[in-house]
């Protein structure tokens, strides 16, 4: 039994029923798509197509169409990797630990920030993929498995190898999550679909749920279960990740703040993504009662606590530099703000650091259009902050003769646009197809199945001696 | 789900029985009979230190080292005792207002019936600067290499060109002007908080709740900035050339978990005198889970340091922790190691069930291992790089905690004394009142 503060503000508005959650979530999806989604749809599949094609390039004719040399040998691609990673990061936190922080406005944005994890988490897997070259065998080396050449495995040392087993696991875990999380949803639109193949196709994915007590039983300890197992997860992935840079003795990439700077990054970023397609999102399928801007808001002051965690461990990593007093150190960071690439230096700490700042004011909090403007000028300042720390630390190494700059190819440009357009592709199918909320478990914090209701207000009594 | 009745509360107050007050001066008492008794058990021995060296120097052996031989005496591990004692009670008192503060911000309800308690931590506030600034005047030259005379002068035969690289944040304006303005003004923000905390008591309405989230937020910013600060001049600068990006991160882990430690303690204390009724085992359940997950984010943190350092193998940073695992022939090891169970492997396991974090007997025996844990944890923060080989575990390092755990009490309950048990105007406080954790 749980009491709620009247001063709290409601979760969903606009007076809605049980029934109105169910039919206001599965009008998009049983309806005939807006013009608006053709148009959204096409144009993500012309950038799908894109991808094919730039991969497709990369993979005939080789890692020379890509602008990496000798000395920058990570750059777009490594880039595209890790700020994809770090997008998805915000589903399993709002998934997993805000379920355990009992958040409860979660509830009506959980299911599409998952979406949004299992996509994000498909995009970036493409570029270490490609990066290997010989794509056809490459993953069949990266996997600890048997093979001919004898006593040849994988290096159990690096932390590339943990990678693979880290976003590998996460994938796995997050697709299972938001599958299982979709099971009563899905049955629920089985019973109402009208034409025989969307009755066989929800039928089948809805694996006879019949929402008996026992299904709900099974439901929750499984859903508990899996909580438990992405909440060490979602920090070890992008851990991980951050390793993959600072087990080196790379100035600028070796540094022990890493570990918590990414993970704190990476929700940043998700919550990024997330505001960018939610504050659309809602428009469109007219979602505003469920996703309030009570939801915007917390979302905002999320990035605002994020955004100033990632603008610490900045400050952290450049103070740390000048005081080690090791000139490699220090040259990595003034070669940073004031180098050649000092614009994406300063598009970094004003995407990042500086504007989400602006976020101490709550009318700005609750500005839908302010909002979008801003989420995507934190992704795009949490692109910058992965090609600063790859490109710049790598750009000059130890050895002036070897000293390059980095820009890249038109195949790399095409295809990082091309894995925009797998992304939304991809979440435009999931918004066409599947319940963007989680109905069942917004029916359970309709404020009328609470005890929120003015009549029911009583403030409490106050006897001093 | 049904209709549920706000409780009707009373105003409650504690006052301290004769019994505790008792005890507590005999803590007291006991702890600084100990320390002094330990400090001349340290002078003997820094004595035979001496006399040790003076005959080798004699014998020829030790000739070139012993001109400019700047070994620790027995006076720099008094100081570090103090150093090691005042921040970390100082730590975990601030941890008080950063609760509270992170409570507003977050618009958590669950903890408010609580609140007294985290708030009286911060009335301890200012003398843990006051013994701050004892350690700073007075350890200064025993404590902190690069204080020493003529390190940072290029002419003189103790120059050091590391450190005089990191003059611009080594110096007497950050060491004896921001250090103590920052720790002044995380007291003058628990001022604030808890002005407004009595003033809603008093008047009542939402206004005073409002103002308190209003600056909860910026609290937070400065405190992160301010904490990282005196983490870095105040212990890692011991190990003067030493440096980590996470070791401002490394010390709030420390406050966060041994600061929620001593609130759960004193929760159960102040429950099992009869007070805060409400408080059930559903509270207790969750400062259990916020105990067991910051053990786990301490590790996390202890080894994204730990692993960093020893997988790139530099020597300017596997120095620290060859200090504390090999050093004089392995002289920290056993208390190295130890640091990981008290500190993770015993909560970790111990706080596992959902029955250990509703067991009031089991909480007392975890907290205290946390807090002992954490102890050791700083012991091993200072010690190896201010005392070194003249360090050990002594009557000293009984005493004084006992003194500064007895100090710390009494002044946290002399302050929950000073204001009723829970805050009866809080908007959030029947939320806590009716707060339940589910199966």
């Amino acid at each position: 039994m749980s009491y709620e503060s009247p001063i709290r503000e409601l979760l969903v508005t606009g007076g809605k029923t049980a029934g109105d959650v169910t039919a206001d979530i599965c009008r998009p999806l049983e309806g005939k798509p807006t013009k608006l989604w053709w148009l959204g749809f096409t144009i993500s599949v012309i950038c799908l197509g894109i991808l094919v094609y730039t991969l497709a390039l990369t993979s005939f004719i080789g890692l020379g169409m890509w602008g990496i040399n000798k000395t920058v040998g990570w750059a777009w691609d490594i880039t595209n990797f890790v700020w994809w990673v770090g997008i998805g990061h915000a589903g399993t936190l709002i998934s997993a630990i805000l379920l355990l922080f009992r958040q409860k406005w979660r509830m009506s944005i959980n299911r599409s920030a998952e979406a949004m994890t299992i996509f994000a988490v498909m995009c970036a897997a493409i570029f270490p993929l490609f990066h290997m070259g010989r794509v056809w065998i490459g993953p069949v080396w990266a996997l600890p498995l048997p093979n001919a050449f004898g006593s040849l495995w994988v290096n159990f040392n690096s932390p590339l190898l943990w990678d693979v087993f880290a976003i590998s696991t996460y994938f796995s875990v997050s697709l299972l999550f938001w599958y299982l999380g979709m099971i009563p949803d899905i049955a629920t639109i089985r019973d109402r679909a009208s034409t025989p193949i969307r009755k066989f196709m929800y039928r089948f994915f809805s694996m006879g749920w019949n929402g008996s007590a026992r299904n709900w039983a099974r439901y929750e300890v499984v859903s508990l279960i899996l909580a438990g197992v992405s909440t060490p997860l979602v920090l070890s992935v992008h851990t991980i990740v951050s390793m993959d840079f600072a087990t080196s003795v790379i100035p600028g990439w070796h540094t022990t703040i890493f570990p918590p700077y990414f993970v704190a990054g990476a929700i940043f970023s998700g919550f990024g993504m997330v505001l960018t397609l939610l504050v659309i999102a809602r428009k469109v399928l007219k979602l505003e009662a469920y996703i309030t801007i009570g939801h915007l808001d917390a979302m905002c002051r999320v990035l605002l606590l994020t955004g100033s965690m990632v603008g610490l461990a900045y400050i952290t990593e450049f103070f740390i530099a000048w005081y080690s007093g090791v000139e490699y150190e220090r040259y990595a960071f003034l070669n940073r703000m004031a180098g050649p690439y000092w614009w994406a230096y300063w598009s970094m700490m004003t995407c990042n650091v500086i504007s989400p700042q602006l976020f101490w004011v709550k009318k700005w909090r609750r500005n839908p259009n302010f909002i979008f403007f801003m989420s995507i000028v934190v992704n795009i300042g949490m692109w910058f902050e992965r090609f600063v720390i790859i490109v710049t630390s790598l750009h000059r190494d130890y050895l002036p003769s070897s000293w390059v700059m980095y820009s890249p190819t038109p195949t790399e440009i095409g295809i990082f646009i091309g894995t925009l357009g797998l992304f939304f592709t991809c979440f435009f199918l999931f918004a066409r197809f599947l319940p963007v909320i989680n109905m069942s478990e917004v029916k359970s914090i309709l404020p009328h199945s609470h005890n929120n209701e003015a009549e029911s207000v009583h403030q409490p009594e106050v006897v001093t001696h | 789900m049904a209709h549920v009745e706000t409780e009707h509360l009373t105003e409650e107050r504690y006052s301290m029985t004769s019994k505790t007050r008792n005890i507590l001066f005999a803590v007291i008492g006991i702890g600084l009979i100990l320390t002094i008794i330990g400090i001349f058990q340290v002078k003997g021995a820094g004595a035979e230190h001496a006399a040790e060296h003076a005959a080798l120097v004699s014998n020829g052996h030790e000739a070139g080292l012993t001109a400019e031989h700047h070994g620790p005496s027995w006076t720099a591990r008094v100081w570090a005792n103090l150093l090691l004692n005042s921040w970390y009670t100082l730590i975990i008192a601030v941890c008080g207002v950063f609760f509270i503060a992170v409570n507003y911000a977050a618009n958590a309800g669950w903890a408010s019936g609580l609140k007294r308690i985290p708030e009286s931590f911060g009335a301890y506030l200012p003398i843990g600067l006051l013994f701050i600034l004892i350690v700073i005047i007075g350890g200064k030259q025993d404590l902190y290499h690069w204080a020493h005379d003529g390190i940072m002068d290029p002419d003189s035969p103790n120059f050091d060109a590391v450190l005089k690289t990191k003059e611009w944040f080594l110096n007497p304006v950050f060491y004896y002007v921001v250090i103590p303005g920052i720790l002044l003004a995380f007291f003058l923000f628990h001022r604030m908080f808890r002005k407004f905390s009595l003033n809603e008591d008093r008047i009542g309405g939402v206004k005073f709740f409002n103002k308190s989230v209003a600056w909860s937020g910026p609290f937070i910013f400065i405190f992160a900035f301010g904490f990282s600060l005196c983490a870095w001049m105040l212990i890692m600068s011991i190990d003067s050339h030493w440096f980590s990006t996470i070791y401002s991160i490394y010390n709030f882990a420390i406050s966060f978990v041994a600061g929620l430690a001593a609130m759960t303690m004193f929760a159960l204390f102040l429950k099992g005198q009869g007070y805060l009724s409400f408080i059930n085992k559903e509270h207790i359940h969750d400062l259990g889970k916020f105990m067991f997950a910051f053990s786990i984010f301490w590790t996390y943190i202890w080894i994204s340091q730990y692993l960093l350092i020893w997988y790139a193998n530099l020597p300017e940073e596997t120095e620290y922790f060859y200090k504390r695992l090999d050093g004089n022939g392995g002289q920290f090891q056993f208390q190295f190691w130890l640091n990981l169970f008290l500190c993770f492997g015993f909560p970790f396991l111990g706080l596992m069930t959902r029955n250990a974090k509703r067991n009031t007997t089991w909480l007392y025996i975890v907290g205290t291992i946390i807090l002992v844990g954490h102890w050791n944890d700083v012991y091993l923060m200072i010690m190896p790089g201010a005392v070194g080989e003249m360090a050990g575990l002594g009557l000293l390092e009984l005493g004084m905690p006992v003194f500064f755990a007895g100090l710390f009490i009494y002044v946290v309950l002399q302050a929950f004394e000073k204001a009723p048990t829970f805050p009866l105007q809080h908007p959030y406080l029947q939320e806590s009142v009716h707060h339940d954790v589910g199966p």
